[in-house]
């Protein structure tokens, strides 16, 4: 079941309303059913493998504070779940079928490297002793499988999410509050990612042919992409959790505002990038902190580390983590330095060469990210920096970007240009307006107006964080 | 706010996005209708009145020139192909010609064995969008493209499902109403190609199909050819299926190429209609003439043209 299909639609109307008339005792049960329904949708083996992975994460949790080995034992496993998946997302399967039942999909099973992470982190934190372990294997199993949430996070920390269980009210300003995050969601991920997804793939599945000029736009492009992709998934599983009666933290903050790749990575991706700031860097720069800077580096390149493997396992995944490794390195490198130089210089012009050469770093690390392989994305750095300009500025840069050489084409890719740029200069007011808990008619009404004008409907691809 | 005021803003803001988008469906549909580069609408403001029709996806649309072959017969003709359109398409295009035009004496359809495989051309459901409604035109959809179908009767639905292939066209649609503009931009529906370098597609297709590409034939497809011929002959239209050059060095990457070809061969006996392959022509030998390996360029299209036109010309005679 699709985030963006009227099956889903239909789902989560049914679910919302039901939940809102249940009293609080039945809610959690409910919604753990409604969850298993969502997820066996996808397919049996997924909610096998959920079941697998809360009932023991939830048993072990009993051991770990007083067992060291039990905290491993859990850590490894939970790893090494991750670590699989790539693996066969990586496309190396073996195929094992016992009654129509695929124990390879047990390992490819919905949203099984973000449950992993959490578990990862509950196993933690009761090994810490920061909480005790819960012992109500439902909300535990709730906690784990909550389906807004499931398919690609946000990352939920146990304590922000545990607590929340059946102590709920749902007020009529977070049905309004998350109704308006959904439709921001839908808007985002059907008015503006779907709209660019035809042109990013056209530049990068025939990256031979293209310019530099053409393969930086099509660099940025994608970068507009996966954000509005990935920021109106999340937009739309905060809103849904919202109208349940959850809270969840947002995913990401304004990140194409950002003045630096520090501040970005605060911006983008807030779930897992506040996990693996918990988990992996902070640990580790306590660890070797008599190393003093050394520490710090070493602390950023672990961390990505752990971040590609979480995302994948390949060449192009180690090139787009040393990417953004060099990046942080250099910026605490030259922290001092560029203090002393751009002292006063906080004008708008300032900024905006900030955000822009931030923006920049950041594409040109997707080129790694979005090229299929290792090959290509060096055939894209070869034509941005050897063959940057168009032999003709309509065919080879305009007609692929917008996917083809007709008026129409071009006048399609143009509203997209529109409408992102536009997004992206109130987003702002715009994410305000949103998450407000007030009724706000005009809102609702733009923005289903201009789903209905400029969404795709036909042939909307699926949200880019899936596969991971 | 209380619960109650909500609940009424609400459903007044629904109600109120309902009645706009109901008037909007209403402006698209008279929009769309009348602008001249839509052949389906073109056909049915203006009288065409073609004693030939030549019918089919893009090969014969960048290929056929209704001037030259007018010229070389002394008769009128247009093109009324489209680019990417399958026989579904063609059927429909054929039945709203028919309904604003005199029958033409010939029609020459284009079949090929791409043209019964569903990984070349398609179904343009969006072209029919303001045609909703008819008969006609609600069967075949329902029946192509089911999934938009299901859609169709909530307010601008059907037009919003393929926005992207819809708003240029409206907007254009407005601006030819009030310009008072009569004439397309290809007044004879021949467009044409404006790309004449070789596209590289032979070299993208041996890369995909290394050990070659066996054809998958369509029933759905069948089905619609045999319409269209049916809907001709019912109009007392003599309907010739022709294939129009294909580059030779192409055919070794079709294994299975001879065995469709038999089958439309068969369709042809079936109706008693004649299959014109024009594959043995001397320009099937070269990529000069080819910008793609079934699209002749410039050069390849003037001599397809004239003999095109003799073809026709000795047809006539008979």
């Amino acid at each position: 079941m699709s985030f963006i299909s009227p099956l889903f639609f239909l789902f989560v109307g049914i679910v919302v309303g039901v939940n809102y008339f249940l009293s609080s005792k039945f809610r959690h049960p409910f919604l753990l059913l409604a969850s298993f329904v969502f997820i066996g949708f996808y397919n049996i083996e997924s909610v096998v493998a959920l079941l697998l992975f809360s009932i023991f994460n939830f048993y072990l949790a009993r051991f770990v504070n007083a067992n060291r080995f039990a905290y491993w034992l859990g850590i490894i496993i939970n790893a090494g779940a991750i670590l699989l998946f790539n693996y066969f997302i990586a496309g190396n399967r073996f195929t094992v079928s016992f009654i129509n039942f695929q124990v390879d999909k047990l390992l490819l099973a919905l949203g099984l490297s973000y449950y992993s992470l959490q578990n990862i982190a509950y196993l933690t934190e009761v090994y810490k002793q920061r909480m005790s372990p819960e012992t109500n294997l439902s909300k535990f199993m709730l906690y784990h499988c909550f389906f807004p949430k499931i398919v690609s996070g946000p990352i939920v920390l146990p304590s922000e999410f545990i607590p929340q269980i059946g102590t709920i009210a749902i007020s009529n300003k977070a049905l309004i509050s998350g109704l308006q995050l959904v439709l921001l969601g839908v808007f985002k991920k059907m008015v503006i990612a779907d709209r660019l997804a035809s042109g990013v793939g056209s530049i990068f599945d025939f990256h031979s042919n293209y310019s530099g000029l053409t393969v930086l736009a099509g660099s940025y492009l994608f970068s507009i992409q996966l954000y509005f992709d990935f920021s109106g998934y999340s937009d739309m599983a905060v809103g849904i959790s919202k109208m349940l009666g959850y809270t969840i933290k947002d995913n990401f903050n304004l990140p194409f505002r950002s003045l630096s790749i520090t501040e970005f990575w605060r911006r983008w991706h807030i779930s897992l990038l506040s996990w693996l700031t918990s988990y992996i860097y902070f640990p580790i720069v306590f660890r070797f902190r008599q190393m003093k800077k050394f520490a710090l580096y070493l602390g950023i390149l672990l961390t990505f580390f752990v971040s590609m493997l979480w995302h994948g396992i390949g060449f192009t995944f180690l090139a787009y983590v040393l990417c953004h490794t060099i990046y942080l390195s250099i910026e605490t490198l030259t922290r001092g330095m560029r203090a002393k130089l751009f002292t006063g210089l906080n004008s708008y012009v300032f900024k905006i060469t900030c955000a822009f050469l931030v923006f920049n770093a950041f594409s040109f690390a997707n080129l790694f990210f979005r090229a299929s392989s290792f090959d290509v994305s060096l055939q894209l750095i070869h034509n941005l920096f050897f063959n940057f300009l168009p032999i003709n500025f309509m065919t080879d840069f305009l007609s692929p970007l917008a996917v083809g050489g007709h008026q129409i084409d071009e006048f399609n890719f143009i509203v997209s240009v529109i409408l992102f740029t536009l997004f992206i200069l109130f987003e702002q007011r715009i994410n305000k307006v949103a998450k407000s808990e007030l009724f706000n008619f005009k809102y609702l009404s733009l923005v289903i107006l201009l789903i209905m004008l400029f969404g795709v409907f036909n042939s909307g691809t699926r949200f880019i964080y899936m596969q991971f | 706010m209380k619960k109650s005021k909500i609940f009424i803003q609400l459903i007044l803001t629904l109600a109120g996005l309902c009645v706009f988008f109901i008037g909007l469906s209403r402006l698209y549909d008279f929009a769309v209708q009348q602008n001249c580069n839509i052949k389906i609408a073109y056909v049915q403001k203006e009288k065409i009145d073609a004693d030939i029709l030549f019918l089919g996806p893009c090969e014969p649309l960048w290929m056929i020139s209704p001037e030259i072959i007018d010229k070389q017969i002394g008769m009128k003709s247009y093109n009324l192909a489209l680019s990417h359109s399958d026989f579904a398409d063609n059927y429909l295009h054929l039945y709203f010609y028919l309904k604003n035009n005199k029958s033409p004496e010939y029609l020459y359809l284009y079949v090929t064995p791409e043209s019964m495989d569903l990984k070349y051309n398609t179904f343009n459901t969006y072209r029919f969008a303001p045609y909703i409604g008819d008969a006609v035109v609600d069967s075949v959809l329902r029946e192509c493209d089911p999934a938009y179908y299901r859609w169709v009767n909530l307010p601008f639905m059907k037009y919003a499902y393929y926005s992207n292939n819809i708003h240029f066209n409206a907007l254009q649609g407005l601006k030819h109403y009030f310009n008072h503009r009569k004439l397309p931009y290809f007044p004879d529906g021949y467009e044409p190609p404006f790309q004449v370098k070789w596209d590289n597609h032979l070299e993208k297709f041996i890369h995909l199909y290394p050990n070659g590409y066996s054809f998958d034939w369509n029933q759905q497809r069948e089905k619609y050819l045999c319409k269209t011929i049916e809907l001709a002959q019912q109009k007392g239209i003599k309907v010739y299926l022709f294939e129009s050059p294909v580059l030779k060095e192409s055919l070794k990457y079709q294994p299975n190429r001879e065995l469709i070809i038999e089958r439309i061969k068969a369709i042809a006996v079936k109706y008693k209609v004649s299959y014109k392959q024009f594959d043995k022509m001397k320009i099937a030998e070269s990529r000069e003439y080819f910008m793609s390996t079934l699209n002749t360029n410039l050069k390849g299209s003037a001599i397809f043209n004239d003999t095109l036109a003799s073809y026709i010309n000795s047809e006539k005679k008979k």
